[in-house]
């Protein structure tokens, strides 16, 4: 599902970074760890399509996605890539449940209001869904992100330090959930962190 | 959630800026459209209430100011003329017709004009109830003016010697009785007093002094005398001039049988008789389809009499409406001003609120939004405002004209409203479109060209 091959990205006036090759097949999960400034941010990026590589190819679900560019790139992002960031960023003037209909709508998907019902159930978050963004508390938020990178039904779910700003409870919640949620889907979860907490989690780790 | 609708919220989501941006749009627009409206209903009123009066005799003076005061109604006019003119004229074949104007009179701010039928005819009134004066102090009252003063059939008033605001004293010994009212015209006959000129001959009449008041200096006051004694040599005034002396007693006596309420007409008329011809005076006589030759004839005539002048309303408008060019520019700057610190509030509201969402708009793109959609949704967010703007601008502008109305009706006479609507008020749309496109053309360029990595790696 995620294969990368010899990747390796140069941001102007800085050494490039070499990273290593991931290769996960659909419904695994695995752990990227890594202390900070060493690419992992640039690796999700690169892997979530946000990023182009200087060198290498990355291939998600059978597509190049170094081929891809501009509004098809764009697209191919919403629909097959789900990202969850270190802190949950929304559209802060939308309620929580619009937030999720707004990731449908930008991704091209016909609105599916039972399913975000369904997710944020999941997600044990149902009673916020016309809450507005900001009377949510952290580990509220990141539940939240979680289930706007779900709603479109991703193959792959990135995620980026999901855990770092939350508490121990929380963490394993978030965790969780996550493993659960991919599992659920059949979809293919990568998380960078540098957070310990979750190293003993996952059988599959790479180190940067 | 489609784009339209998250523009929407995020104007609602900054709502200082948003409403700041909005008034200012709408204050700059709603004066523009104010000033048109204003504009345009000035205009027709010129235009109706000049375009049947080709000439106008009066007094020697300000030409401007006899075309307002005779034509328009408004402001003073520039003295008196003898009536004996207008009845040398009525001899001549080749005027078909000639309306008398009597002013200088007033009743609570409105005007009381001595007149003939042939005014009303003018302007096409037309009856609403009762009938047209006809006897001396019978007084049919103009649509507004009926409202105003809340006069009807059988009502009595006293008039005030005076215009607008300085009445001088009022004529308390003589009592109007209202006989009629007329329907609306959207004329000036709308709000005046129409009575026949005897009655304000009969007012005056026990005041000799009073056409100093209307007259003005004491020097055109002379020349009028000169004049009026050219005149009077063509009438036979023997009998009346012994009778002029008695009037002051028959007014007296008059007021006496005041409370018994009916008079009989040949009371004025001997009343009327009583009066010295040099104290029958008009203001102004006004002349509807006059032309050509006799035209020519009549302006010649009156411009030799002392005292006395001719003008043509035409080329007067004209210079009036030069006169009001300048002012009407300056509104016009103001509001493209106005505007234009709109178009800046929009730009900067945008950009400060771009700069504090710059994380939002990577994130649009990462859950698959295309830059071209993102520049569409804050292009939206800047023409949303402007039509919200211009929304606020037709709701404030025809409050504000209906408010503006109210004075300028008292300023010229005429009704003006705030619930006209001009199709040229759409060319307002269309700036306010522009103003919106523009100010959110760079704010929307800076979010097509943000970089989403970068940003995400800094947020």
């Amino acid at each position: 599902m995620i294969e990368t091959k010899n990747i390796s990205h140069s941001y102007t006036n800085s050494e490039s970074i070499n990273l290593p090759n991931i290769s996960l097949n659909q419904g695994e999960e695995s752990l990227v760890i890594g202390k900070s400034g060493c690419g992992k941010s640039t690796l999700l990026h690169i892997l979530g399509g946000l990023l182009a590589p200087t060198k290498g190819e990355v291939k998600i679900g059978g597509q190049i996605v170094n081929d891809l560019s501009g509004s098809t790139l764009d697209k191919f992002r919403g629909n097959n890539i789900g990202v969850v960031f270190q802190v949950p960023h929304f559209i802060q003037s939308l309620t929580v449940k619009e937030n999720l209909l707004l990731a449908q709508n930008l991704a091209g998907n016909s609105i599916n209001q039972a399913k975000i019902v369904e997710l944020l159930t999941d997600m044990d978050i149902i009673q916020k869904i016309d809450s507005k963004i900001s009377n949510l508390s952290q580990g509220e938020k990141q539940r939240v992100a979680i289930a706007r990178a779900l709603v479109n039904d991703p193959s792959v779910i990135l995620a980026d330090e999901p855990t770092s700003a939350l508490d121990d409870m929380n963490c394993q919640l978030v965790i969780k959930l996550l493993k659960e949620q991919a599992k659920k889907k059949g979809a293919t979860l990568l998380i960078v962190t540098h957070d310990n907490r979750l190293t003993d989690q996952f059988e599959r780790r790479v180190e940067l | 959630m489609n784009l339209l609708k998250l523009s929407f919220r995020n104007i609602q989501g900054r709502p200082l800026s948003s409403i700041l941006s909005m008034l200012l749009l709408a204050t700059g627009l709603s004066t523009a459209i104010i000033l048109q409206l204003t504009e345009h209903q000035l205009t027709k009123n010129i235009e109706n209430t000049g375009k049947d009066v080709k000439l106008v005799i009066g007094a020697k003076g300000s030409r401007i100011d006899l075309i307002l005061s005779s034509v328009f109604q408004i402001g003073n006019p520039t003295g008196n003329i003898n009536y004996g003119f207008y009845q040398l004229l009525k001899r001549n074949r080749i005027i078909k017709e000639m309306i008398p104007l009597s002013m200088g009179d007033s009743y609570k701010r409105v005007r009381i004009v001595g007149t003939t039928h042939d005014y009303v005819k003018l302007y096409s009134g037309e009856l609403e109830s009762g009938k047209l004066f006809a006897a001396p102090l019978e007084a049919t009252v103009g649509y507004r003016a009926s409202k105003k003063l809340g006069l009807s059939i059988g009502d009595e008033f006293i008039g005030g010697h005076g215009m607008e605001d300085e009445v001088l004293h009022h004529h308390d010994e003589f009592k109007y009785k209202v006989v009629g009212v007329l329907k609306k015209s959207g004329s000036v006959l709308d709000n005046l007093i129409l009575t026949p000129v005897e009655t304000v001959w009969i007012m005056h009449a026990g005041h000799e002094d009073d056409s100093d008041y209307i007259i003005g200096s004491g020097e055109k006051n002379q020349q009028h005398d000169d004049h009026e004694h050219h005149v009077e040599e063509h009438q036979d005034d023997i009998e009346i001039d012994q009778h002029s002396n008695e009037h002051d007693h028959h007014a007296h006596d008059h007021h006496a049988h005041d409370h018994h309420g009916d008079h009989a007409n040949h009371e004025y008329d001997e009343l009327i008789k009583a009066i010295d011809p040099a104290n029958k005076e008009i203001t102004a006589i006004i002349f509807p389809h006059l032309s050509g030759n006799a035209k020519v004839g009549v302006l010649n005539n009156a411009n030799n009499q002392p005292g006395m002048m001719a003008v043509d309303p035409a080329p007067e408008i004209a210079l009036l409406k030069s006169k009001l060019a300048p002012f009407v520019s300056i509104i016009i700057g103001i509001a493209y001003f106005i505007t234009i610190i709109a178009m800046f509030s929009v730009f900067i509201g945008l950009l400060n609120s771009l700069s504090a969402r710059k994380y939002e708009i990577a994130l649009m793109r990462v859950m698959g939004a295309s830059r071209f959609k993102v520049l569409m949704s804050i292009l939206f967010e800047g023409i949303m405002l402007a039509i919200l703007g211009f929304i606020l601008s037709l709701v404030l502008s025809h409050i504000g004209m209906e408010i503006v109305a109210s004075w300028m009706e008292y300023e010229y006479q005429y009704e003006f409203t705030g619930w006209l609507f001009l199709s040229s008020e759409l060319y307002f749309l269309i700036i306010a479109l522009c103003i919106g496109l523009i100010s959110a053309l760079y704010p929307s360029i800076k979010a097509y060209r943000t970089d989403i990595a970068e940003t995400l790696s800094k947020g």
